[in-house]
């Protein structure tokens, strides 16, 4: 009896934010906007509760251990079923009160920071919808499910960097994010091909049940990188860390939600769920070791030279989280979650305090008595110059890692699909239809009167533009 | 121009250096962001009148000097600006009343019409929305008055009637006159179904309406068709390469060269931020990129391709940063006669970091302990250096792989994407057709003006185009707080009883516009207080150095130069525990600073997120949670390990020389202080009686989580606490010698009235005493009563500034309003601790008389002035200099940062980003944000400050005569003046067209409260002045 109703409330750990979202949307819907304070007021009752389910979760983890909790099947269709599965471990139950926790703080925090702003409803209701989905993500019982919290957390992550989207850098961060989630999120859908395809399964405990019978097999391998590649993402390792400075573009508080404290040591969260899994693949774990050390000692370099608070935090955050793919790899799952949790906690402190980094930073050179420099940038000064200028460049422009990956794989890529681009045009032009012309042609008509003046002009425009293409496809 | 000529007389190095000088004058003046200082943020227009400053500015910055015209409609709305400023701003218009053609409406009234209406060009798409989803050109716009729809019926009507009569074979005819020539339909077809019908004059009977708009709107499109196809006046030419570039091929050279400038930037003049310095600052901006980014190995991006080769060839000719500039602008084929325009324009692409090194450069200041050579030149250097690549690839993609001095040439002969923009019915015909249909002019009408009338119409509506309708709206709208303000000062002067008791308390206050409040709290609660107002250095300026302070910092008006020094000194049997706290701190920080650089290395981070991780959850959590109990725990626990001892401020200096090598005098000698001493009770007009406390109220604030602290103290002192000066002031005031010389001098202090000095927390609402030990034991029992006003005074204060906090809970009582305050002023998410200035509206220069218990809403720096103790002016003089200077500087700060938060302020605070100790960025890459944030000013009414100053029209025209700084301000109109008589009362304001004009206040009756709270609480507006006459001064009066 007791065992169902803490598995229940547990498993209510993601509705409550997500209903908490989807009543703030309703009132959005007649044209008067809710006041702040009961928008505050909705989701705070919402991550409340949602608290209150993850401590039925550690309630249930220390009285009876580890459930399996099955609510049955979502759909099924041919040789295939959604199951409705969730893990409550030890890892589950952890997780889920961590996450809470932090929302929670969160939501008290961002009820007085983003008081009077535009973007105050919209700013709860991702901040609920994220909520739900990294709740989801680390009940989930399967990759399925787990998937859906993952893609929450992703849309509302690229949502939130684009807060302010009437300047144009944060939307172009954001593009940036989503592009690179979306890449690395096929890792995540072929993994769970592959563990249909391998396994039949795609149920956590099921995995792990079956896999002695499978191991070493080529698939095991096959699957484990994917699944990394879609940590990597998540967790901006290199190559593909990029996008993590530029998500600072947000409100502070979001970023040190996302991207100091939760959605950022996901891609962490998921080789620890997927653990037993990787281990199977000695290649595997050995990609992991590579992929975090590099990450780590790239970040770890380029926190020293950043000149700007919130970038230097983020550097360190993926420094420190490429150690935990080390971990992973080296099988120390243990260290690998309490490091993922202190670490959470202390980089989201740091980051709401960013913005008293000018005064600490005064602060202490006058208690020091130093204006300048102390020991260790002296130590830094002592360096050979010529070998100073080296590591400095490479540590200021981030080991040129986005240069590289532009100029192998972005432009590529680029040149393909235009070449692409241009054999359907040719193909259509057989066909004898024009091309259509680049986007941004001026409107149609502009007064019902005049526009016999000005109609001459359009067309030779948009011919030229045919002949020509679109400018950015000419080479 | 004598200079620019001079330059052009020499060599191509001048030119550079000239135009650099001449482009820096525009950039943004704001200083790395511990100091912080109010300035106007257009400073470089002010010898311009304010209004063609605003003018000027938008063409040179492309910044918006005023709110948007949708504003200013909705304050009217609101009632915030009402009918009758209307009246009065355009009865003051320059402009004829003669009717502007035959059946028009007077120039006057045809500008008001225009203006009340925002009538003006629209974008050819906006019109296209308006014509076809909104039916713009079928049906009267909803706010178009009865008579003028009853005058275009009518007239439309009459027009009718004759062609309506003789229909039959004139259809064509009488179609193409009301629809024209429709785009998608036969006119016939059109004309039907804006009749619903055929036509037949029944048919026109019922359908008065859109005929007779839609005949309007034809005549108007057909009066204006000669334009079609013009140029657009005053359409600005691209020239330069990014904009040609950008016009043909849509892609931003600024996005390939941010991206690589801005972390260089940051990086080379970080002050101590990164962990790692930037190698080679000592030698420039520029040799230091040369040498850094050719160092070791790394990929360069793509679109800097050859740059290396480059590089390597100025580093190989040792050439200067000059030298590339020179070679850069001739190889982008800039002229010589452009040279000035393009480095303004290059400059102006960053202005936020450019104008960070241009202050860098030339004021070091507390700055220069960076040990960068800082110069402009350098910049310029290697922003053209990053430029010129850009161009180059961009070119690229359009065919050109010549010489990047042809680039202009060649973008000129491509076309464009959107090609320039020509007049058409969206600038003619559409003003014309609402100017029309306001005023209630028909189509007839129209038909009937001959070319040159319509010119006539169509250059009016030209000229009163957003700019001049945004300045006649702003004009309405400062007027109506300024009748609201005068009137309310007259009405307060009629009626107003300063006490009759002799004071007891002599309280002084900086002359900020939060102590309006604070000060009527006191003279509320007791009778016995005088309150009192003058700049927060409390005329005395030197640099100070406090015993935690790492060096001097001057606290007066930035305007002043210290020569003094004094220093806070540690009493010698304190000693140890000055060391004791100096160890401590100096431990604390070392900790500090190692946790900061361990958190962020490799594995030192490992084990320090480990470790201190699980442990910051909980001041995380506390200061989230419960930021009161959290920020008094940091409090106890520094009082704690902080031992605090007992110290004094540098002694009186005997000697009259300085110390070599020194450019301070150590302390002031006792002459200097009493002539310190005499001039401040002069211009506060407190010679005659003394109370048995003088007190010096310093101004301080307190928040946490905030870059800009600096801008929310004492703006008097600098952006630090006017602490040090109560104390110093407190002190030399209370010497016996210094007493003596101010009797020589006709100050008579007696000898139980005792200065006292105090610091006074606006955020916190809390007053913390300096010094109490000193005092005798009679003005210690005196300090324990006024205490007990103090403390009220802050409990009621601490009310009214709650009020305007929307976020605020409901608050029970003034102790609930207290604690609340306390704890926005510790809380880690609160953006707005308090808000300033952010209500700063006016100045009253003269006796308290004119304002005492006034209520007016924390809008006024009240500035203290007696004119019966100044028969020669001087001490207005001396005031006006002083104080106008930093008002304006307030009022104008708050003025552009509101009026153009993105361009001006420094929009929203929340992804601001603390960049190399400097300033801020949003996100990680953009540019220096500079001006306040729109947390600060989201409440402000951008308005010039109303300055009233007791004096007379001649006295004050004989002042700006000789003060060239105050006389800048008044007769550009950069803040607005009005003189009021000492004894009359009258009054004249200030209007650079027509001189000092009298006012006549309108007689009104203010309301009255018993309290202030009884007006104020729990109202979140601005609130309009009100009297506070207490049951005290009811008794006094009867």
């Amino acid at each position: 009896m007791l065992p169902d109703l803490l598995s229940a409330g547990f498993a209510l750990a993601p509705v409550w934010p997500a209903l908490g979202a989807i009543v703030i949307a309703l009132l959005l819907l007649p044209r008067a906007r809710p006041s702040e304070r009961l928008v505050a007021r909705i989701t705070t009752v919402a991550v409340w509760l949602s608290l209150l389910s993850a401590a039925c979760g550690l309630a249930l983890h220390l009285s009876h251990g580890p459930v399996d909790y099955r609510l049955g099947n979502w759909y099924d269709a041919a040789e295939y079923s959604f199951p409705l599965v969730m893990l409550f471990d030890g890892l589950a139950a952890v997780m889920s009160a961590f996450v809470a926790l932090m929302v929670v703080t969160t939501v008290r925090f961002s009820t007085t920071y983003l008081h009077r702003e535009p973007g105050f409803v919209r700013f709860f209701v991702l901040t609920l919808f994220f909520a739900a989905g990294m709740q989801l993500l680390v009940l989930a019982g399967s990759v399925e499910l787990l998937f859906i919290g993952w893609e929450f957390v992703g849309l509302s992550s690229v949502l939130l960097v684009a807060f302010f989207h009437e300047r144009a850098m944060p939307v172009q961060a954001a593009l940036r994010v989503l592009v690179t989630y979306r890449v690395c999120d096929i890792g995540l859908l072929l993994g769970a091909v592959g563990l249909h395809h391998w396994l039949g399964t795609t149920v956590w405990v099921d995995i792990f049940a079956r896999l002695p019978g499978h191991a070493g097999a080529a698939a095991g391998l096959a699957i484990g990188l994917a699944l990394v590649f879609a940590a990597m993402g998540k967790s901006a390792q290199f190559p593909v860390g990029g996008w993590l400075p530029r998500a600072m573009e947000g409100p502070t508080a979001s970023s040190a939600v996302f991207y100091g404290s939760l959605s950022v040591h996901a891609g962490v969260f998921l080789l620890l769920r997927a653990a037993p899994l990787l281990e199977q693949s000695l290649t595997t774990r050995v990609v992991l070791i590579v992929v975090g050390l590099t990450t780590a000692v790239i970040a770890a370099l380029s926190s020293q030279v950043s000149a700007d608070a919130k970038s230097a935090v983020a550097h360190a955050t993926a420094s420190q989280v490429g150690l935990m793919f080390v971990e992973c790899g080296l099988g120390f799952y243990t260290l690998a979650t309490v490091h993922l949790i202190a670490h959470a906690t202390l980089r989201y402190y740091q980051f709401l305090r960013t913005p008293t980094a000018l005064h600490d930073a005064l602060w202490q050179q006058a208690a020091l008595g130093r204006t300048d420099s102390d020991e260790a940038a002296a130590r830094w000064e002592g360096v050979a110059l010529v070998r100073r200028r080296a590591l400095y460049r490479l540590a200021l422009e981030r080991f040129a890692v986005e240069p590289a990956l532009d100029r192998l794989v972005t432009r590529p890529i680029m040149n393909l699909s235009r070449l692409l681009d241009r054999l359907e045009n040719g193909l259509l032009a057989l066909h004898g239809r024009q091309p259509e012309a680049g986007t941004g042609a001026p409107l149609p008509v502009m007064a019902p009167d005049l526009n016999g003046d000005r109609a001459p002009a359009r067309p030779a425009l948009s011919d030229l533009r045919a002949d020509h293409g679109a400018p950015e496809a000419r080479t | 121009m004598t200079t620019s000529d001079a330059a052009l007389a020499h060599g191509p190095r001048d030119r550079l250096r000239h135009a650099l000088e001449r482009a820096a004058q525009w950039l943004p003046i704001q200083a790395p962001l511990e100091v912080f200082v109010h300035n106007n943020l257009l400073v470089a227009f002010q010898h311009l009148p304010f209004h063609q400053a605003m003018l000027a500015a938008r063409r040179k910055l492309g910044v918006r000097g005023y709110f948007p015209e949708e504003r200013y409609r909705h304050e009217h709305a609101a009632g915030r600006i009402t009918e009758a400023d209307l009246d009065a701003v355009f009865a003051d218009e320059p402009l004829s009343d003669e009717p502007l053609v035959p059946g028009f409406p007077s120039a006057r009234t045809a500008a008001r019409v225009v203006t009340r209406y925002s009538i003006g060009a629209e974008t050819p798409a906006d019109l296209h929305w308006k014509i076809v989803e909104e039916q713009a050109t079928t049906y009267f716009a909803a706010d178009t008055t009865d008579d003028a729809r009853n005058a275009i019926l009518a007239a439309t009507a009459d027009w009718l009637q004759p062609q309506l009569a003789h229909l039959q074979g004139h259809e064509a005819e009488l179609t193409a006159q009301i629809v024209g020539r429709p785009p998608f339909r036969t006119p016939m077809a059109e004309l039907t179904a804006l009749l619903g019908d055929r036509l037949h004059p029944a048919a026109f009977a019922e359908r008065r309406e859109p005929v007779a708009v839609r005949a309007l709107w034809t005549a108007c499109v057909d009066a204006c068709a000669h334009y079609a196809g013009m140029p657009v006046i005053g359409a600005r030419k691209l020239w330069t390469h990014r904009e040609l570039l950008r016009a043909c091929t849509d892609i931003d050279a600024n996005d390939l060269v941010h991206p690589v400038l801005i972390p260089l930037c940051a990086a080379f003049l970080d002050r101590g931020q990164s962990h790692w310095s930037m190698p080679d600052r000592a030698d420039g901006f520029f040799q230091a990129w040369l040498r850094i980014k050719q160092a070791g190995v790394s990929i360069r991006p793509s679109w800097l391709g050859g740059a290396g080769k480059r590089m390597k060839d100025w580093q190989a000719r040792g050439v200067t940063a000059e030298d590339v500039a020179l070679e850069l602008l001739a190889e982008l084929g800039v002229e010589a006669d452009e040279v000035e325009a393009y480095v303004e324009r290059t400059l102006l692409q960053l202005p936020g970091w450019s104008g960070m090194f241009h202050r860098l450069e030339h004021a070091p200041g507390p700055i220069g302990r960076s040990r960068a050579k800082i110069e402009l030149l350098d910049f310029l250097a290697v922003r053209l250096a990053l430029d010129l690549f850009a161009f180059r690839d961009i070119a690229r993609q359009v065919g050109h792989t010549g010489p990047a001095a042809q680039l202009r040439r060649v973008c000129a002969g491509l076309p464009q994407i959107a090609p320039p923009q020509v007049r058409g019915p969206h600038d003619t015909a559409w003003p014309l057709f609402q100017l029309a249909q306001h005023a209630g002019v028909g189509a007839p009408t129209i038909r009937a003006a001959s070319r040159g009338e319509i010119d006539t119409l169509v250059a009016f509506l030209d000229r009163h185009d957003d700019m001049t309708r945004m300045r006649l709206w702003h004009e309405a709208y400062e007027r109506h707080y300024r009748v609201e303000l005068l009137d309310a000062v007259a009405a307060n002067a009629r009626h107003a009883r300063m006490p009759e008791v002799p004071p007891r308390f002599q309280v002084m206050l900086c002359l900020d516009d939060r102590f309006e409040s604070s000060r009527r709290y006191l003279e509320e609660i007791s009778p016995e207080v005088e309150t009192y107002g003058g700049p927060g250095f409390f005329g005395v300026a030197f640099a100070y150095q406090g015993i935690d302070d790492p060096r001097t910092f001057p606290l007066c008006p930035v305007i002043v130069t210290p020569q003094h020094r004094i220093d806070e000194v540690v009493l010698t049997q304190q000693f140890d525990l000055a060391q004791l706290r100096k160890q401590r701190m100096q431990q604390i920080a070392r900790a500090s600073a190692l946790f900061g650089r361990a958190s962020r290395s490799l594995w030192l981070g490992l084990f320090v997120s480990i470790v201190t991780g699980v442990f910051s959850v909980v001041p995380l959590l506390l200061s989230i949670f419960s930021p009161r109990a959290a920020g008094r725990l940091r409090q106890a626990l520094r009082k704690k390990i902080l031992p605090e001892p007992k110290t004094r401020l540098t002694p009186a200096r005997i000697g009259l020389d300085k110390a070599p090598g020194e450019d301070l005098l150590p302390g002031f000698s006792v002459d200097e202080m009493a002539a310190r001493v005499a001039s401040l009770l002069e211009n506060l007009g407190m010679t005659k009686r003394f109370g048995k406390l003088i007190v010096a109220l310093g101004h301080d604030t307190s928040s946490v989580n905030n870059p800009l602290l600096a801008a929310y103290s004492c703006a008097a002192c600098g952006g630090r606490s006017g602490g040090p000066n109560a104390r110093y002031l407190a002190h030399i005031g209370n010497r016996p010698d210094v007493r003596e010389r101010l009797a020589e001098r006709g100050i008579v202090i007696p000898p139980d009235s005792v200065f006292v000095a105090g610091v006074y927390d606006t955020s916190a609402e809390a007053i913390s005493w300096i010094d109490e030990d000193l005092l005798p034991a009679s003005a210690r029992s005196e300090l324990a009563d006024l205490k007990v006003i103090l403390a009220e005074m802050c409990r009621r204060n601490a009310i009214e500034r709650c009020r305007r906090f929307v976020t605020a809970p409901k608050l029970n009582g003034p102790d609930a309003a207290w604690k609340h305050a306390e704890a926005r002023s510790v809380d880690l998410s609160e953006p707005r601790a308090e808000l300033g200035h952010s209500t700063c509206a006016c100045s009253i220069v003269g006796r308290r008389e004119l304002s005492y218990g006034l209520f007016l809403d924390r809008r006024c720096l009240l500035i203290s002035y007696d004119p019966t103790s100044d028969p020669d002016h001087k001490i207005l003089e001396r005031t006006l200099a002083a104080t106008s200077p930093v008002g304006a500087g307030i009022a104008l700060d708050y003025y552009c940062s509101s009026v153009d938060p993105e361009k001006l302020g420094s929009g929203t605070k929340l992804p601001h980003n603390v960049t190399a100790l400097a300033g801020v960025m949003n996100g990680s890459s953009s540019d220096l944000r500079t001006g306040l944030p729109t947390q600060a000013t989201e409440m402000h009414e951008p308005m010039r400050l109303e300055v009233i100053v007791e004096a007379t029209p001649e006295v004050l025209q004989d002042i700006l005569t000789r003060q060239a700084a105050v006389a800048e301000l008044v007769l550009n109109e950069w803040v607005r003046v009005t003189a009021i008589h000492p004894e009359t009362r009258e009054m004249w304001t200030f209007d650079a067209r027509f001189g000092f004009r009298k006012y006549e206040p309108t007689p009104v009756e203010l309301p009255v409260v018993p309290r202030s709270e009884d007006w104020c609480a729990g109202r979140v507006e601005c609130l309009k002045p009100a009297r506070v006459v207490t049951p005290n001064e009811v008794k006094h009066a009867s």
